[in-house]
Parts: C-alpha cells; sequence; structure tokens
C-alpha cells in the first residue's frame, strides 16, 4: 500500500470507526483484510436470493439427526 | 503420599474421595501446594483460591462422612481460564482493561462443575481476551510450557493446559474460537476438546466471537475428558445458541475399541504443510488404528476448506472489533499490540464482507459433510503442523507478518470452528525436541462420543496420556 493509500485508510478509519490506529502494522492489517475480501469475492454471488440464513446451531441439528435418521 | 496424590487422574479422584480412600482435603492441600511451588515458574496463575478452596474441600469430606453423594466430580480440584464468570470474583480476561472486573454472574459451565461438586481452586492465566494461538501475552507474561519452559503452552488457554499439564489440577476449562483448547493441549501433552457449536453453554463466559466462540475441558486422560464433557453440555437457556438435542453419554461407549470404526485420512489440505516429522508421527498413528481394526480410508475434502481459516480469522476479528469498539476507542493503549492489531483488522473490514463470511457457512459445510463423512465416522489430522516453538522463535507481538504466522498455525483448527465440528487433541507422543505431539480426531455435529471412543482406543494402546513432565 503506498503512502496516500495508507493515509486513505487511516482517515476512513477515523471518520467511520473512530478508531486511530498507529501507521505501524496498519498496511499489513489493511492487507489481510483486503486478501481475504478479494477471494470471498471469488467464493459468494451464487447464493440464494430469496433465502432466509438459519441459525447455525440448527443447521448443525439437522445433520446430526440424519445421521441418526441413517444409522 | 502428596506425589501419588498428585499422579491420580481426574477420574482416580473422584473414585478415591468417595470411596473414602483419600480425603478431598489432603489431594487439595497436594494441589495447592504444587500451584504455590511452580505457579510463579510456569506463570500459570492468575489468582489462587487457597483458603476457600480448603474449606470446601472439608466440607466436602464431612459431608461425604455423612453419607452424601455430591455428584461425580466431588471434591475433585480443578481450576479455569480467567474468562470463566464467578459471581463476586474478578475474571481478567488476561487483560489490563479488565484486570479489575468483578462480575455479577456465574458462567453457567460453572454453575454445572459446582453441582457436580468439584472444587475451583484458582483462575489461570490465558491470552489477552483469548486472542491468539501461542500462549504470548504482552500485558501478564508468556505461560511456560511445563515439558520446556523455554517453549510455548500454544493459547489462548494457555494457563489450563500448563496446569493440567503440570499437575496443578486435575482438569481445566478452555475456551476455543479458532483452536485455543487444541493449540495448548497439544503444545502441553494433554487432552483437549473443541465441542460442537452450541454443545456446551457460553453464559457467563467472556465473549470473543459469538459464532464461533466453543468452551471445553483439557484434562490428563480422554476419560477425565469424556467426563467433564458429559456434565457441562447440553441445553441452556442462558445461551440460545446451545441445542436442544439430549447429550449422548460419551463415557457409555468409551471403551468399545474402534473395531469397524471407519476412520477418514483427508489427503488433500490438511497434510499441506505438515514438516516430516509431523508426517511420520501421523502415519504411526494411521497404522495404530489399522492395527486396532478401524476401517482407514483416504478422503479427498473440498477445496473451498481453503478459506475456511481465513473467514474464522475475519468473522472473529469482526465480532471481536464490534465488542471491544469502545475501549478500541477509548483505552488502545491498555491492550497489547497482537490484541489490539486483530481487532483493528475487523475495524477494516466492510460489513458485507463479514455477513458473506457467516453465510456461505451452510453451503461449505455441506460440500464438507457429503465429502468427508459419507463415508467415514471421524477424520485424522495434525493439530499443529510442526514441533512447539520456543517463546522466544514465535514472539512476534503485532509486527508485521504476524496474521500470516497466525494462520499457517491455525491451518487445521480453525477450519472447524467455521464448520462448527468437534475436534478433539490427543497427544501422540514426542518430537525430537522433546514436546508433546499430538494429532485431531474430527467429528460429525454433535458426536463427541465417536471421538473419545477413538481416542481411548489409541490411548489404552499406546498410553500416551502416562507420561508426566518432570519438574
Amino acid at each position: 500500500m503506498n503512502d496516500d493509500a495508507l493515509k486513505a485508510t487511516k482517515e476512513w478509519m477515523k471518520r467511520f470507526q473512530g478508531l486511530s490506529p498507529d501507521a505501524d502494522g496498519l498496511d499489513d492489517l489493511a492487507q489481510a483484510a483486503e486478501k481475504v475480501g478479494g477471494r470471498l469475492r471469488g467464493l459468494s454471488g451464487a447464493e440464494p436470493f430469496g433465502g432466509q440464513p438459519s441459525p447455525f446451531t440448527k443447521i448443525l441439528e439437522s445433520y446430526a439427526q440424519k445421521n441418526k435418521k441413517n444409522g | 503420599m502428596a506425589d501419588e496424590l498428585l499422579a491420580l487422574s481426574l477420574t482416580e479422584t473422584a473414585a478415591a474421595i468417595k470411596g473414602g480412600k483419600i480425603s478431598s482435603e489432603e489431594v487439595t492441600s497436594a494441589c495447592l501446594i504444587r500451584a504455590d511451588a511452580l505457579g510463579g515458574k510456569l506463570n500459570c496463575i492468575a489468582g489462587l483460591n487457597a483458603d476457600a478452596a480448603l474449606a470446601a474441600a472439608k466440607a466436602t469430606d464431612s459431608k461425604i462422612s455423612k453419607g452424601n453423594d455430591l455428584g461425580p466430580l466431588a471434591g475433585v480440584p480443578l481450576a479455569h481460564k480467567d474468562m470463566f464468570y464467578r459471581q463476586g470474583r474478578i475474571s481478567g480476561c488476561g487483560s489490563k482493561i479488565r484486570a479489575d472486573f468483578i462480575p455479577d454472574q456465574t458462567a453457567s459451565v460453572l454453575s454445572r462443575l459446582d453441582a457436580a461438586g468439584a472444587l475451583d481452586i484458582a483462575r489461570l492465566n490465558m491470552v489477552e481476551f483469548a486472542l491468539g494461538v501461542t500462549g504470548h501475552n504482552e500485558i501478564t507474561g508468556p505461560v511456560r510450557n511445563p515439558w520446556n519452559m523455554d517453549h510455548i503452552t500454544g493459547g489462548s488457554s494457555s494457563g489450563s493446559g500448563a496446569s493440567v499439564a503440570a499437575g496443578l489440577v486435575k482438569g481445566a476449562l478452555g475456551s476455543d474460537t479458532g483452536g485455543s483448547i487444541r493449540f495448548p493441549a497439544a503444545c502441553c501433552g494433554v487432552v483437549g476438546l473443541k465441542p460442537t457449536y452450541g454443545r456446551v453453554s457460553r453464559f457467563g463466559a467472556m465473549p470473543l466471537s459469538y459464532s464461533l466462540d466453543t468452551i471445553g475441558p483439557l484434562t490428563r486422560t480422554v476419560t477425565d475428558n469424556a467426563l467433564m464433557f458429559k456434565i457441562i453440555a447440553g441445553f441452556d437457556a442462558g445461551d440460545p445458541t446451545t441445542s436442544g438435542l439430549s447429550v449422548t453419554d460419551p463415557l457409555k461407549t468409551l471403551e468399545d475399541g474402534t473395531e469397524g470404526l471407519r476412520l477418514g485420512v483427508p489427503e488433500n489440505y490438511f497434510w499441506d504443510g505438515a514438516d516430516a516429522e509431523i508426517r511420520a508421527m501421523l502415519e504411526e498413528t494411521v497404522d495404530t488404528y489399522r492395527r486396532l481394526g478401524a476401517q482407514i480410508t483416504s478422503v479427498s475434502v473440498p477445496g473451498s476448506i481453503d478459506i475456511t481459516n481465513a473467514l474464522t480469522s475475519l468473522i472473529t476479528s469482526c465480532e471481536g472489533a464490534a465488542l471491544h469498539g469502545h475501549w478500541m476507542r477509548e483505552r488502545p493503549e491498555d491492550y497489547g499490540r497482537q490484541t489490539l492489531g486483530r481487532l483493528t483488522m475487523g475495524a477494516l473490514t466492510p460489513a458485507a464482507n463479514y455477513i458473506q463470511a457467516l453465510a456461505l457457512r451452510d453451503r461449505i459445510l455441506s460440500q464438507f459433510m457429503d465429502a468427508a463423512f459419507s463415508t467415514t465416522d471421524a477424520l485424522l489430522t495434525p493439530v499443529m503442523m510442526g514441533p512447539v516453538p520456543t517463546i522466544a522463535s514465535s514472539d512476534l507481538a503485532g509486527n508485521p507478518g504476524f496474521a500470516d504466522f497466525i494462520t499457517a498455525m491455525g491451518h487445521c483448527t480453525r477450519p472447524m470452528n467455521y464448520l462448527g465440528l468437534p475436534g478433539l487433541s490427543v497427544p501422540s507422543g514426542f518430537s525430537d525436541n522433546g514436546l508433546p505431539t499430538s494429532f485431531q480426531l474430527i467429528g460429525r455435529p454433535f458426536d463427541e462420543a465417536t471421538l473419545y471412543r477413538a481416542a481411548r482406543a489409541y490411548e489404552r494402546e499406546t498410553g500416551c496420556t502416562d507420561k508426566t513432565p518432570a519438574l
């Protein structure tokens, strides 16, 4: 990340999160967040448009119940 | 006599107290003396409740002598990570920010252990706010590994791993959001369970990530672990994410062996990056299971598993940043650099990415279940990719590169938090540097009993939990 981008990130953090992180390490953190964001964009997009998310415990329970049914 | 008392496992201690062969006071005194002698060296104790513990032990003995049944853990000295709230007692969470925090409620897991008769003799050190896998803590200092004090304990339940391994207590609770029970168990040579998400109540426990946090036991033996799990598991109205499904008693099938058990060995992802020593240990473990009658099956896990490590980190950072936002703004100087760095990463992440990370969970779990569990009952993987590192070599604090280091550490553990599946860390021996090695058993949702059965068969065959550190 160049100096301008780093400065913009710091300003964004101050404006939208009320945080003033040290410049040291911010570059590393921003790049890590950017990297995973890019990978996510590659994976999502095929999500059902209209379904409601289920509570995760219920999803796990459904596998346990299926497992029980199949013996 | 004290050595004999300290050598007893949790289960043996409970039986001996119940049978009148030893008193709770004797064993509690022995543990307190050992904690006093070694707690400072290992830096594993946040606070010792010596007077209260001895008084409780005496009261237990008195009630038992009158024929009262006080529960399966009557008089057994335990201690827990300093993030399980007990009304009126400090719970510092390994931090400066909460160093004086006195909760007004008691964690459900502690209440359940209390009801089972267990004693809670100390608060155990931990990584600051449970955010870290190595055991380093810039506020309270690193907990030291009982097998070699120059090495890490793993984190974040660092004090729990060290205290159990060193025989200071018979068992301890930890929390696991990305590997925080399984790492200290693996590094310290004890047994550690990360249960299925929703199996154990988090009510009254310090939150880090609502979507990923789990609570489980660290113990010296498999049987001890199964017993503690049985006591703490089950629905709790205080934690709406807990499941109403009944808890399968893992003790009922514990000694059933692995004849016919279908054990999957992933041929991709989990072994990527494992060093030669770890690979050799795992191959030996697979051979042991084959000898024990298990059907070993090679399994190809879906490619989507590859991103789950990063998504676990993303969710933890985002939910952590939301929980810590006010302190991050008002008291940033009171955080360790790595803790603040990881929380800051959450503040840098767009909310839509966080929601997508959660939305993808169902799909990736479905792919994983189909690929991994259609032909197997459990999977066998590494916990760590190499030998336990030294404290000095893994002290990255908040320096550039720490995020990559943590990602590499969590390669085999974090996916299970994302998928919500149970993972059991089982000791398997020692590496060339004299530190413990371990493997991980991964199960279907709510099927902890199968993991315990498989681990117990291995333990019985190899005596993998017999050795204790010379301190």
